[in-house]
């Protein structure tokens, strides 16, 4: 691979954000995230490329890590920042159609329930995948999914909930969006979740983590 | 033993440190001194950020019921399943308890997340928790100091959601608070406002046991506590 892009790359992984930001100490005083992705545009490089060969699989290398419990949260989110402040440059093409993403996720946290940290990390790392997300924000109402429905016909749901009582809630979500769009891709989450859960209320997948919501996209679209 | 007490508690009387929370971040990772950062932070303005607090109240009008492993209180009836059940048994009394660190920390962790900063709002995220449950520390202390004088000790707190006592017991649970105890409310989903809430049962009696490690009893596979405090 072009050593720029594998710089970037890294960059991201490793949550340079830019040649001022003091870590990682390692890195010091070296172009971070930015200016790499600038330099990278400079050269030539089609903006297509460097997300999809340098910054996603950079991110989805510390998701992995996170997943497999050798990165902490905040080491994804200092990842992120540095992935954001290579986005920004990347964001004019998607903007000008140039650059296309994968699809659109839309997630929100189920009605009755107001916890969103667990929602906004999953969020984060699939926009960091190349998907476009779309936050319908906390306690969202079925109805709300719908209409995302309406608007983006081939969009992915993603449910979150943190307690066993508002869990519950997502089995009506899930009934009335299958009563219109039956085959609709739903995904659910968070910590009082299980696979079985999601196959009694009949969502398409469940995954405890950022990680497996981005394999799962990413093998949805393959 | 005063039968209903709650209070106010400022940020400095917590023994909440920087060692406590640490561990939660990654431990002295390279990144460490970011984190450092940000807790300088909370320690300095936590005075301002948080609106904690909490109380119990005490019933002695009890009744148990080993087979169906339910504790009656008054007149209202928990399902509380085996495990709480043998724990608080022996209970001659039982305080129930609320505390809140405020909705203060959940506003500001939100705000930064929306403006683009997760890092910073999952810091104040999790130090909201930390504060909520060091705080409690301070009210079961307080407890356990107006029972010395009596001869009577306390069981651990265990709350609904734990241990096979479900969460939609909280409706429950509320039921027999005191009109005082209002500074926390219940939704109908059993969210309890602020976020940054603990709810729960305290047994009291000459017969109880405190256990200093009670993760082994608990079934949570995913606790963000668990291994730290198996190696501490
Ligand atoms: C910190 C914490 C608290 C804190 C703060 C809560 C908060 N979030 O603000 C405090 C101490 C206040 C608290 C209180 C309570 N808590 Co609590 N708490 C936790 C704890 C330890 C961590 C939660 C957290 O912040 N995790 C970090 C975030 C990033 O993780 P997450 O939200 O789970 O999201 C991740 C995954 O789930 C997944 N994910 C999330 N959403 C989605 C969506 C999709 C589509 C996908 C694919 C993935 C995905 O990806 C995320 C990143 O990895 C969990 C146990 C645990 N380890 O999860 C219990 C837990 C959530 N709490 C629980 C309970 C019961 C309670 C109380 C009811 C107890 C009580 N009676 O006092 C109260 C309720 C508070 C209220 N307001 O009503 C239970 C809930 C399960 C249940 N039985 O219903 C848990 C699971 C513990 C347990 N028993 O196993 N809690």
């Amino acid at each position: 691979m072009n050593e720029l892009l594998e710089k970037l790359s890294l960059a991201v992984e490793s949550g340079k954000i830019n040649k001022l930001s003091p870590y990682p100490p390692a890195m010091r005083g070296l172009d971070g995230a930015d200016e790499l992705c600038q330099q990278a545009l400079e050269a030539g490089i089609k903006p297509e490329v460097i997300l999809n060969d340098a910054l996603i699989p950079g991110m989805g290398r510390i998701g992995k890590k996170f997943s497999d419990g050798k990165a902490f949260v905040p080491e994804m989110l200092i990842a992120a920042k540095a992935m954001s402040a290579a986005l920004k440059h990347i964001k004019p093409f998607f903007t000008s159609g140039e650059v296309k993403r994968k699809g659109v996720f839309v997630i929100g946290t189920v009605m009755g329930d107001l916890h969103d940290i667990g929602k906004n990390l999953v969020a984060m790392m699939i926009e960091g995948s190349g998907w476009e997300v779309i936050d319908l924000g906390v306690d969202v109402k079925p109805e709300k999914f719908l209409e995302a429905i309406n608007q983006h016909p081939d969009c992915v749901i993603g449910l979150s909930a943190l307690l066993t009582t508002t869990m519950v809630n997502m089995e009506t979500i899930v009934k009335q969006i299958r009563a219109q769009y039956p085959d609709h891709k739903i995904l659910v989450g968070g910590a009082p979740l299980s696979h079985d859960f999601c196959k009694k209320i009949g969502a398409t997948f469940y995954s405890s983590d950022p990680q497996g919501a981005v394999e799962f996209l990413e093998r949805s679209v393959a | 033993m005063k039968t209903i007490a709650v209070k106010e508690i400022s940020f400095e009387e917590l023994t909440l440190t920087r060692e406590d929370v640490i561990p939660l971040l990654g431990g002295e990772s390279d990144y460490a001194f970011l984190m450092h950062e940000y807790l300088d932070t909370l320690f300095e303005l936590g005075k301002q950020i948080f609106q904690i607090k909490g109380g119990y109240q005490v019933f002695d009008k009890l009744a148990f019921n080993q087979e169906r492993q339910e504790i009656t209180i008054g007149d209202i009836t928990f399902d509380v399943k085996k495990v709480v059940f043998n724990m608080l048994r022996r209970s001659s009394k039982i305080a129930v308890f609320v505390c809140t660190a405020g909705d203060q920390i959940h506003e500001l962790s939100r705000q930064y997340m929306a403006e683009g900063d997760m890092l910073k709002g999952y810091v104040y995220d999790l130090f909201g928790s930390l504060v909520v449950e060091s705080a409690m520390d301070l009210v079961q202390n307080s407890l356990k100091s107006d029972l010395n004088s009596e001869g009577l000790t306390l069981t651990n707190r265990y709350s609904p959601g734990y241990c096979g006592w479900t969460v939609d017991q909280q409706k429950n649970l509320f039921a027999l608070f005191h009109p005082e105890f209002d500074f926390v409310k219940l939704s109908d989903s059993c969210l309890m406002q602020p976020i940054k809430s603990v709810s729960g049962f305290i047994g009291i009696g000459h017969d109880v046991k405190y256990n200093d490690y009670t993760c082994h009893i608990c079934d949570s596979s995913n606790c963000l506590y668990k291994n730290l405090k198996k190696q501490g």
